[in-house]
């Protein structure tokens, strides 16, 4: 189109700005603030219908909030909750299995179970970005907080309500508390002395006896579902810890009668022990109501099932009335919430048609308001005066609104996607163009990359190809495979050549088997959980892999001759500092890792278990005394510090002596492979080794292109739709899915000693995408420096030796990217838009648009464009 | 375009013995029946018994039951596969057919493409099929996926291995697949078996969509499909 290489590059970048404005634009208007109705509510006539016996049925109350509190936790039998279960055979627990609406994650879980409204889905992303953010809070929202505190007819002064535990709830109500003490809720390794500092308030707090509102948050269940998902050992006991917990209130309100306790999780956990998502497991939360005044008797506990159906469902929000009618002030304006049976029985006869119409009052004021005067309010006018009649039109409309989708801003959807909608169509333009005038290239594999990344851009159509993506890469990569082999390859021309072949087809075949991903097939036979299961072969992996990339840091780039030193006798100088540099970190950084799994709870084999006690003897700590936990938590940070230091070190003295020496070759590869030993830091441990098979793909693709990077075009193009096809699926083969159930946190934390929105993130987004870095890093290794990659030393055939084409190839390769970014964005907003009222739109679609989100803002823009240009410019 | 003149390069040289007086039409077309041999006449060897023998397999239940019924059916095909083997056989052209022990060409049609099955296996694992929890499901799916390839390309091939890898040395390797009713069959049921796993993960749970139905039917459907489609040349 244009021949100069700096108007093609600003082009490029406006483009690439464009899609990101527009898609940023597009979320605003798909996301947006939600409308509640503002001001607080009465009841709707004089007479009070909660009341009973012209007083309230409690006065005071106890919320005991365990995070993650799954029902079965509570209430199988496999539950080790046996004081709850001796209150619910008395009867003097009312058990309920309370469903959660996604997304399940505690911010939009404790708005929903305060003002008994549907969240926004933006919350779910706030939940994890939140930090001094005061956006989020409630005062101006009617609450059962806010009506509890202000509803006193005795005196005017305001009720106190205490509270300790997650800050989440400071951040939603920050001047509503009396006493306080917040815990941060993403610490999530450290199990124990988050409950602590809950429980060592209670002493003080049962004695003093100076508040009507005790409300309690724990969060070291949640943490260890977390780490260790539902059946790890910490399980046990915690629950044990929160069932003495619990009986410890019960002794306290034995004495004050007129107090409720409500024992309930924000939300469950699905069997990996992460929640977000949609699965029954996480959307299955406990939820009990205890009081000696109740005597309503029910058998506990009850066997297992799979489907979490214990007691009576309701919905999590009907707490919100319910607390209502026990507790004697008015239902919250935007709730949405029903008054359960269950609780209804507690008042007379006669009394509950009153409860209910006066619940119905309130959510048919909220109908009206939200859609107009419809059938369904002349419906409601006309019931006739029946406890059923009432459920049922109250259950279809509390149905109607919580599933239906919320107020979209289409200014912002439809300008977003217009702007994304040409940014895309000059994109397809120059890429059709400048490709159709390369001289010298294979017209098919031009037409096999538009097509596979049409092909790819359809599935954005349909939800279930979206919940299952992972099988859609595993798809593509072996067609990618096969087409190159035939064609670009030759991989059917010579034995070496169908060997090398056979053995990447092998390790694709591993990648994809080492773990679940996607929603509908979740098995144990893969290999993460064989490792696992014997950790003796995994640690022999994750040691071996940590040898092979220290060992490849040593000697396949240029850091022995960036670092040779000779003078006089000291020839060996240079080459021993840097081998100290090398080996040092990678020997750091897998303390760390085994420290980690000490931390988490789980087995080591005994080789490793030396090399902790050694790590523990070199802190001066005894492996055996009491408050090890603490002390391990500290040192675990400092490890990782320090793995980290010396990485990012090293890596800084490569450059920093490469530049003065002015060594070119391998400059790059030694920075990828030093950032591989970073990523290998910042993984799971049984998914370590997978970076061993990355390796060989990567050293078997390097093979296989061997002598034909001189056909630059067409080099750049089969690197790109490889590197493509890895990076997705290795990222799904990390265990990651397109629901943010599975956003790992067990490394979003190493080192990092308090919350910080930044550096969490950060940590966060390589931990989740180390394989996807991995392989962006590596297409520039194979693009540049390819014979470095075979062990082969400086070769003519590598690009690094063209330093004036350095700008057309970079930008080829991220025209090549754009393109498929591009055409993905503007099929996956129109499909949103097109199923804006789908059921899935908040379960499926949503979550992907955001994870598209970072896959353009962090891949694309961060790693492909912004650290790819500093790496081979440096 | 260097990659497909080098390619044309190594054809020609490989064919240097024919007559160079005729002309370049009459070269191609000959180098064309010299490498693939031709069926004279293609509709007689369309593959309806694929579609009986997978209604069969949906009619005794294949979706309660998927590794016996797999199994049965393989058991069953064998005799049907024989003798729709015997009808490629005198299908052939004269020159390949004849010096041929018929007998022995049509059993070790049916046992090579049993022993095939071994190493179909490992590259359907290749290709992503599952091995700890379905492996006998896999296995039986490459037992009816060799029959459906191996078995015919031996016998148009009469075990002549030399004339079948020159079919990849071809120019117009696609034209002369999809003329040839076999060879399209062949492709065609590969092809099918690969698009095939495509409504597995669809959320429609229907009990068809278990491992490896699809396949099967794709790979029966296409191989049905494939057939018929070189017959296209003759309606033009």
């Amino acid at each position: 189109m244009f021949k100069s290489i700096t108007l093609r590059w600003i082009t490029q970048i406006i483009i690439v700005l464009c899609n990101l404005i527009g898609l940023v634009i597009f979320l605003r208007g798909f996301f947006p603030s939600k409308i509640v109705l503002p001001g607080h509510n009465t009841f709707s006539n004089d007479s009070n219908p909660f009341l009973y016996d012209n007083k309230p049925q409690f006065d005071k109350f106890i919320l005991m909030v365990v995070d993650a509190l799954r029902s079965d936790f509570c209430f199988s039998n496999e539950s080790n909750f046996h004081f709850l279960h001796n209150l619910i055979n008395n009867g003097n627990a009312i058990p309920f299995t309370a469903f959660s609406n996604p997304p399940t994650v505690t911010l939009p879980r404790l708005k929903g179970i305060t003002t008994g409204g549907t969240p926004n889905f933006l919350d779910a992303i706030l939940n994890v970005a939140d930090d001094n953010d005061n956006s989020q809070g409630l005062h101006n929202q009617d609450s059962w907080i806010y009506q509890f505190q202000t509803n006193n007819n005795n005196n005017n002064n305001n009720k106190i309500i205490n509270f300790f535990g997650d800050d989440t709830w400071l951040k939603l109500f920050p001047h509503s508390f009396n006493e306080f003490e917040g815990t941060n809720s993403f610490f999530v390794s450290d199990f124990a002395e988050v409950d602590n500092n809950v429980t060592r308030h209670l002493d003080t707090q049962l004695l003093n006896n100076q508040w009507h509102g005790l409300i309690l948050h724990y969060l070291g269940l949640d943490h260890i579902g977390h780490k260790g998902g539902p059946n790890s050992i910490y399980m046990k006991p915690k629950q044990i810890e929160m069932d003495n917990i619990l009986s410890r209130l019960y002794s306290y309100i034995l004495k004050n009668q007129d107090t409720l306790i409500i024992l309930m999780g924000d939300h469950g956990m699905n069997d990996i022990g992460n929640h977000g998502g949609s699965s029954i497991g996480e959307t299955s939360a406990a939820l009990s109501l205890i009081s000696p005044k109740f005597n309503v008797k029910q058998k506990s506990p009850l066997p297992k099932n799979q489907n979490f159906d214990y007691y009576h469902k309701i919905n999590q929000i009907d707490l919100v009335p319910i607390l209502s009618s026990l507790l004697n002030f008015p239902i919250p304006k935007n709730s949405l919430g029903v008054i359960s049976k269950e609780v209804l029985t507690l008042w007379p006869e006669s009394q509950r048609l009153k409860i209910l119409k006066e619940n119905s009052k309130q959510i048919m004021d909220l109908y009206v308001a939200k859609h107009g005067q419809t059938e369904k309010y002349e419906k409601w006018t006309n019931l006739k005066d029946g406890l059923d009649e009432h459920y049922e039109l109250l259950y279809e409309i509390q149905q109607e609104m919580t599933t239906s989708a919320t107020n979209y801003n289409y200014h912002d959807i439809i300008l977003g996607s217009a702007i994304l909608f040409i940014s895309t169509i000059i994109t397809i333009i120059t890429f059709n163009i400048y490709f159709f005038n390369v001289n010298n290239i294979n017209i098919g594999l031009i037409v096999f990359y538009e097509l596979f990344v049409l092909l790819y851009s359809l599935h954005f159509h349909g939800s279930s190809l979206i919940e299952e993506e992972h099988q859609l890469w595993y798809f593509f990569t072996s067609i990618t495979l096969l087409y190159l082999g035939a064609y670009y390859f030759d991989a059917f021309k010579s034995v070496q050549n169908m060997g090398l072949y056979l053995v990447l087809l092998a390790c694709v075949r591993i990648i994809r088997s080492w773990n679940n991903s996607g929603q509908k097939y979740s098995s144990n036979f893969n290999i993460a959980y064989f490792l696992t299961e014997n950790i003796t072969l995994m640690w022999i992996l994750i040691a071996l892999t940590y040898f092979v990339i220290t060992l490849a840091v040593y000697v396949q780039g240029g850091v022995l001759s960036t670092f040779l030193y000779v003078y006089k006798n000291f020839t060996d100088a240079g080459t021993l500092i840097s081998f100290i540099c090398i080996f040092v970190s990678s020997t750091i950084s897998f303390s760390f890792k085994i420290l980690q799994s000490y931390i988490d709870g789980r087995e080591l084999p005994a080789p490793a278990r030396w090399l902790l006690i050694w790590i523990l003897h070199s802190y001066h700590i005894e492996p055996n005394t009491s408050d090890i936990k603490f002390k391990l938590q500290e040192i675990s940070i400092s490890v990782s510090r320090l793995a980290t230091g010396f990485i990012f070190g090293t890596m800084f003295l490569r450059i920093v002596f490469g530049t003065l020496r002015k060594i070119r070759h391998g400059t790059i590869t030694d920075i990828c492979n030093i950032i591989t030993l970073f990523l290998i830091h910042q993984t799971k441990q049984e998914n370590i080794p997978i970076f061993l098979i990355l390796f060989i793909s990567k050293f078997i693709i390097s093979k296989l292109t061997y002598k034909k990077s001189l056909n630059i075009d067409q080099y750049i193009l089969t690197v790109s739709t490889l590197i493509l096809c890895f990076q997705n699926l290795t990222f799904f083969s990390f265990g990651n899915t397109n629901s943010l159930a599975t956003i790992d946190l067990s490394n979003a934390y190493n080192g990092v000693e308090s919350y910080d929105v930044f550096l969490v993130g950060l940590l966060t987004f390589v931990s989740n995408f180390s394989g996807v870095i991995f392989w962006s890093l590596s297409g520039l290794q194979l693009l540049f420096e390819s014979s470095l990659l075979r062990f082969e030393g400086d070769s003519k055939y590598d690009l690094i030796h063209y330093p004036s084409l350095k700008k057309s190839i970079f930008w080829v390769k991220n025209l090549i990217t754009l393109f498929f970014y591009a055409v993905s964005v503007v099929n996956l907003i129109g499909s949103c838009i097109n199923l804006r009222f789908h059921l899935f739109i908040w379960t499926v679609f949503s979550p992907k648009l955001l994870y598209f989100g970072a896959w353009t803002l962090f891949v694309n823009i961060l790693v492909d464009l912004f650290i790819s240009w500093i790496i081979i410019y440096i | 375009m260097t990659s497909i003149q080098k390619r044309s390069g190594n054809t020609k040289k490989s064919v240097s013995f024919i007559d160079k007086e005729s002309s370049k039409k009459e070269k191609e077309l000959s180098i064309v029946d010299n490498v693939v041999p031709s069926i004279k006449n293609p509709i007689s060897v369309i593959p309806f018994h694929n579609l009986i023998i997978i209604y069969g397999m949906f009619k005794f239940g294949i979706t309660k039951d998927v590794e016996s019924i797999m199994l049965k059916s393989y058991i069953t095909s064998i005799p049907i596969q024989f003798i729709y083997n015997y009808i490629i056989f005198k299908h052939l052209p004269k020159k390949n057919s004849t010096n041929v022990n018929l007998s022995l060409l049509l059993i070790s049609s049916i046992f090579i493409s049993l022993v095939l099955a071994i190493p179909l296996h490992v590259i359907l694992v290749l290709f992503g099929a599952p091995i700890y929890k379905y492996s006998v499901k896999t296995f039986y799916l490459s037992l009816h996926l060799s029959q459906l390839i191996f078995s015919p390309l031996i016998i148009l091939y009469t075990l002549d291995l030399n004339q079948f890898t020159k079919l990849f040395k071809l120019d117009n390797i696609y034209s002369s697949i999809f003329t040839n009713s076999i060879l399209s069959m062949v492709l065609l049921s590969l092809g099918g078996c690969w698009l095939g796993v495509i409504p597995i993960p669809l959320d429609w749970d229907r009990p068809w969509q278990q491992w490896p139905i699809t396949l099967l039917v794709g790979g029966y459907i296409g191989g049905f499909i494939g057939s018929l489609i070189s017959l296209i040349k003759y309606i033009r």
